[in-house]
């Protein structure tokens, strides 16, 4: 090991960090008592004692072309047991929130979307990317408090084969584009962050394999593992997390196949909606997808606010605003099939329908900009993981 | 004494397990006619018994036959009268069972011997100790306190002016006790009144406030009952405590003064660092010491040496020339803090500059981890593990520095503006005399060649004392240490000083035997000029005068009793522990008659650590050998040679001598006491060979105070051994 490397710590770096929810960084001295704990910390590469470090030496560009910041799922046993009180926990939770900065574009929608004051501007600008196509798809400005108006207005529009209401394509023309955004921009953050985790670990050229190679190997152990959370049930301190977040998991995943099922029915085939919400299939599964979400995002928030008081983690506006969010798409969601059953609050079916667009809107961004990116960057962190261990064992 | 009574205490198991009667006899047989037992001689009504049968028979000693002398040694205190404690409850019935084959207790009538029981072995060791006592008393006087002719002086001289030397002076004189501080400089305040800042010396430790030095140099210096020299120095000590002549010269002059007692603080010089070469020094211009550092910062200086510029990233060495065979192989205790203080200033001149700090053990004292908490905070505080491969210079004057074994798990290579390097103390006592003492063993606090020179003479039990009576050493002299202790370090000593003086003017003994109002007399008719006496002793008592005459010192006697083992013409002794005395012990002992298988052992036992241990076995009931006589000793230096061929030509069949280890991490009350007398028992052991004798006949152990499982492990094996070498052939001579 006759390596030297230069090194010259960043001043600039680590006042950023310990402004950015790392405060604690700088009182860790080295103990390494979390490594230790973490029953996550792989043997070839034991997290969080050294990330600590570089932290604390501002070695910003090493951190986050760091896998372990991401393989961290924040059991708080580091802590929970660290004798300095250095939350190393929530130092890699602020590191990991930067890396996606880094890693993301229009840099500001990420202050917006983690900084209270930027709540009511993320609002407007999902209202002016929302409203025009609005009032495009309806033909004019529609009135929220008659659902006959909106959404469901009687205006259709027939493209090809299709034949597609104006609540239809509105939500196409939104979230089809949107959709396409984030899946470019995330694309080209997780080929950044591969070769950045090839680099960090000195990967040899020889074992450096392709995208379509990683996928085929790889992806589907990791899926298998996210799944199952057989991390996440590791945890320690905060093993509470695990079944609340799978369940959260298992909404999203179903209410991904309902969005995708509705799609493929409704504007392919055009058996569109409403359809009865009490008899048909799909709307069952997604009503079993929405109570999951519900009732993973419930036990979030409140197995956090536990876990706060047992001081092994700290909520931040970040945490919140997430958790909260998916809550609120969660029980407008539910609050659009209700007001159809009970009809005494069916005139403000149009505004819960609005409100509901605007939070999908923000969540579909948010994994971009906020802390909910980890279902992507996490993934390729594992992916990236479960691929060098197979390479360490070919050495 | 003339009129000696026996009382013997019937409690704790002594009347269960032995024969009063009989006991009472052997007393009489010995020609004592005041012999009574009782219960509970320790309670009020046992101790008024004594005092009336005191009054009745006009006794002037008693031999109390209960327990051990190290408990109830307030209650069986009779005044005038003189008191030996025979030892039957630790010594004989709590700590002498007939132990079966798989280590159960078997009944005391078990056979030991042909046609001897157990309980016959016990009543023979109890009447044995009877007998001692009753030998003891016989040539027991009553001490004589010593009290010199001249007039005792309270003065306490203090030799240096730095913040352990200010801090003992004020604190004498707050007692009242006049002083004179001896300063070599020309002004008050040592070392620390050169600093830019000290950390805090109270709570929370975090801050960096203004030495506080400077408001002691005040106090003293307004203070009428301190007499300060500056620019002074200590030529010559003379005396003791309590009589000493210092004469200080100032200036071209020189004057005597008496003074009682010393407090030593002359503290520390820094580590020559020109031998650090290895880490830069000299070599790469922009590499300074700790206490270059401090200068510079206290001139508010933030420049590189080489060129002016302003010092934008300066990196720390912590242990340069430390923890190292080579340079000096301990830790100075305050390098840490200064860095991080230094730290502390560089950041706050300029809060863009960068601060490093390798280290190997990041230790702040006490709650001066606070301070370290602070300093890690500090965004611009960077600290690693690490050690140093190269130190080299950069074309720009920057300094290159290689570090491997970094908590990054790499080598890393830092370039910074400058260097600091965290160097040691180094006391002044290492290569100077200071005290310059008219003392037969040499002017200087002798060295131990254990603490590199510091004026320390043990560790855990008796801090601030050194080898000389009535100097106790205080600060960076005495062990290194950051201002915080030094000031309570002054205090410990400053006590140390006025318990010494108070002492002698009561006429007892200075720690460890306070309670001791004898002292060692010399015949010197007798005195053969061998100088054992004077080489010997462990403080340095004795002067001699030109024809190597012992000149004693009593003042500075400890009264260990090392010059009364020491002296081959057995002329040293104390009033209330003589040669005779402890042969008369040995001689009243009763010997089997050979052949017998009878066995008879003698240990003696150091009053300060072994037989404490022998105590505590006892309270635990545990064995020890029913052969074995115990005489407590005060230390294992007062056993002489002479007691040893008594008990070989008595008969006893092998000696044990159980004493405080020696050597490293010695624990002997009297520093030397214990290795003189291992000294000893070699040559005693080559006498035995030239006898035809084995030399484990005699064997000297060492235990510590709770090394309870390893004294009776030591004694069955020595007891075990020295039978299967068969009886003494001298027995019966």
């Amino acid at each position: 090991m006759g390596n030297i490397t230069k090194i010259d710590a960043n001043l600039t770096a680590v006042n950023q960090i310990i402004s950015a929810g790392g405060d604690t960084v700088k009182r860790c001295y080295q103990c390494a008592t979390c490594s230790s704990v973490c029953p996550l910390a792989p043997d070839e590469a034991p997290f969080p004692r050294k990330q600590m470090l570089l932290a604390q030496w501002g070695f910003h560009e090493k951190l986050l072309s760091d896998p372990s910041i991401w393989l961290c799922h924040q059991c708080g046993d580091c802590t929970k047991y660290c004798p300095r009180n250095a939350r190393p926990g929530d130092v890699l939770a602020s590191l990991r929130l930067q890396a996606t900065r880094e890693l993301v574009p229009f840099k500001f929608m990420h202050t917006l979307y983690n900084n209270l004051w930027g709540l009511p501007i993320l609002i407007l600008i999902a209202l002016a990317f929302i409203l025009p196509i609005m009032f495009l798809t309806y033909q004019g400005v529609p009135s929220l408090s008659d659902p006959t108006s909106f959404p469901y207005s009687p205006i259709h529009y027939k493209i090809g084969f299709m034949d597609l209401p104006a609540r239809v394509l509105m939500n196409d023309m939104i979230f089809l584009p949107l959709s396409v955004f984030i899946i470019a921009i995330l694309a080209n953050a997780v080929s950044r962050m591969w070769n950045s985790y090839l680099e960090t670990y000195n990967i040899p050229q020889a074992y450096r394999i392709g995208c379509i190679d990683v996928i085929k190997t790889y992806f589907i152990p990791a899926l298998k593992e996210i799944i199952d959370h057989s991390r996440f049930e590791k945890c320690g301190a905060n093993s509470w997390r695990a079944n609340p977040h799978k369940m959260l998991l298992f909404g999203f995943i179903i209410l991904f196949i309902v969005t995708g099922t509705v799609f493929f029915l409704a504007d392919i085939l055009g058996m569109h909606t409403p359809w009865n919400p009490i008899t048909h299939p799909v709307k069952w599964l997604g009503y079993i997808g929405g109570l999951l979400l519900l009732y993973g995002v419930i036990g979030l928030i409140t197995g956090r606010n536990q876990a706060v008081l047992e001081n092994s983690l700290r909520t931040t506006y970040a945490d919140s605003y997430l958790l909260w969010l998916i809550l609120i798409v969660g029980v407008t969601g539910f609050l659009i099939p209700i007001a159809r059953i009970f009809t005494f609050y069916y005139n403000y079916v149009g505004y819960i329908y609005l409100a509901h667009i605007i939070s999908v809107f923000l969540l579909f961004l948010s994994l971009i900009y906020s802390k909910f990116s980890h279902l992507v960057f996490r993934t390729t962190a594992v992916i990236f993981d479960l691929y060098y261990k197979d390479v360490l064992k070919k050495l | 004494m003339e009129k000696i009574g026996v009382f013997i205490c019937k409690s704790c198991d002594i009347g269960n397990r032995l024969d009063i009667t009989e006991l009472e006899a052997t007393a009489r047989e010995e020609g004592i006619t005041s012999v009574y037992s009782a219960e509970f001689l320790c309670s009020k009504e046992g101790k008024a018994f004594i005092d009336s049968k005191i009054q009745e028979d006009g006794l002037d000693a008693v031999s109390i036959c209960a327990c051990s002398f190290r408990v109830n040694y307030d209650v069986f205190n009779f005044g005038k009268v003189a008191v030996d404690r025979v030892n039957l409850r630790e010594g004989v019935v709590w700590s002498r069972f007939p132990v079966g084959e798989n280590g159960e207790t078997l009944d005391d009538s078990v056979e030991v011997a042909s046609g001897v029981s157990f309980k016959d072995e016990l009543m023979a060791l109890a009447k044995d100790y009877i007998r001692m006592s009753i030998a003891k008393l016989r040539v027991y006087k009553l001490p004589e306190s010593f009290k010199p002719e001249e007039e005792l002086s309270k003065t306490i001289l203090v030799i240096g002016g730095g913040v352990a030397g200010l801090t003992a002076a004020l604190e004498c004189a707050r007692l009242g006790y006049p002083v004179v501080l001896v300063e070599k400089e020309k002004e008050l305040g040592g070392f620390s009144a050169k600093l830019k800042a000290q950390c805090q010396a109270n709570y929370p430790y975090t801050e960096l406030v203004k030495p506080i030095v400077f408001d002691l140099i005040k106090e003293v210096e307004s203070n009428d009952l301190i007499k300060v020299y500056k620019g002074a120095a200590l030529t010559s000590l003379s005396g003791g405590p309590g009589l000493y002549t210092a004469k200080i010269k100032q200036g071209g002059k020189e004057e005597e003064v008496k003074v009682g007692a010393v407090v030593l603080a002359t503290g520390f010089k820094p580590y020559d660092a020109s031998n650090l070469s290895h880490l830069g020094y000299v070599i790469v211009p922009n590499v300074m010491t700790n206490v270059e550092f401090e200068l510079k910062a206290a001139k508010g200086d933030f420049t590189r040496p080489s060129d002016g510029a302003p010092i934008k990233s300066l990196l720390f060495i912590q242990c340069a020339g430390q923890r190292s065979e080579e340079h000096l192989p301990y830790c100075s205790s305050y390098c840490c803090l200064a860095s991080l203080k230094q730290a502390k200033y560089l950041r706050e001149a300029d809060p863009e500059s960068k601060a490093y700090i390798v280290y190997e053990y990041m230790r702040t004292m006490g709650i001066y981890e606070n301070f370290y908490k602070t300093l890690q905070n500090d965004p611009g505080v960077f600290l690693t593990k690490g050690k140093v491969v190269e130190v080299s210079e950069r074309e720009n004057g920057k300094v290159k520095v290689v570090i491997d074994e970094t908590l990054f798990g790499e080598k890393i290579e830092v370039e910074v503006d400058a260097m600091v390097l965290a160097i040691g103390m180094v006391p002044t006592t290492k290569d100077e005399a200071i005290l310059n003492l008219e003392y037969r063993q040499g002017p200087a606090l002798p060295e131990l060649e254990l603490f590199y020179g510091y004026a320390d003479s043990n560790y855990i039990c008796f801090p601030y004392e050194t080898r000389r009576t009535g100097i106790y050493a205080a600060g960076a002299v005495h062990q290194p240490m950051t201002i915080d202790q030094v000031i309570e370090d002054a205090r410990g000593a400053a006590l140390k000083a006025i318990q010494s003086l108070t002492a002698i003017e009561m006429g007892h003994a200075v720690h460890p035997r306070t309670w001791d109002f004898a002292h060692p007399e010399w015949d010197l008719k007798m005195c053969t000029q061998c100088k054992r006496c004077t080489e010997e002793c462990p403080f340095g008592a004795l002067n001699e005068d030109e024809k190597a005459f012992p000149i004693p010192f009593i003042n500075r006697c400890r009264r260990c009793g090392t010059c009364f083992g020491a002296c081959p013409q057995r002329i040293i002794n104390f009033k209330d522990y003589s040669i005779d005395m402890v042969s008369s012990m040995i001689k009243a002992c009763v010997m089997p008659e050979q052949g017998y298988e009878q066995y008879r052992f003698l240990a003696f036992v150091c009053e300060n650590d072994a037989y404490p241990a022998l105590d505590m076995l006892a309270y635990q009931r545990r064995s020890l050998p029913v052969s074995l006589r115990v005489i407590p000793v005060r230390c294992l230096g007062a056993v002489n040679v002479a007691f040893i061929k008594d008990a070989m030509s008595k008969g006893f069949d092998g000696i044990l001598l159980l004493g405080c280890k020696f050597g490293e991490n010695y624990q002997c009350h009297f520093i030397k006491g214990s290795e003189l007398a291992n000294r000893r028992m070699e040559n005693v052991q080559e006498t035995l060979q030239q006898l035809a004798l084995e030399m484990e006949r005699v064997t000297i152990d060492t235990v510590a105070i709770d090394e309870i499982d390893m004294v009776i492990n030591k004694t069955n094996e020595f007891v075990e051994l020295i039978k299967s070498y068969g009886e003494n052939p001298f027995k019966g001579w």
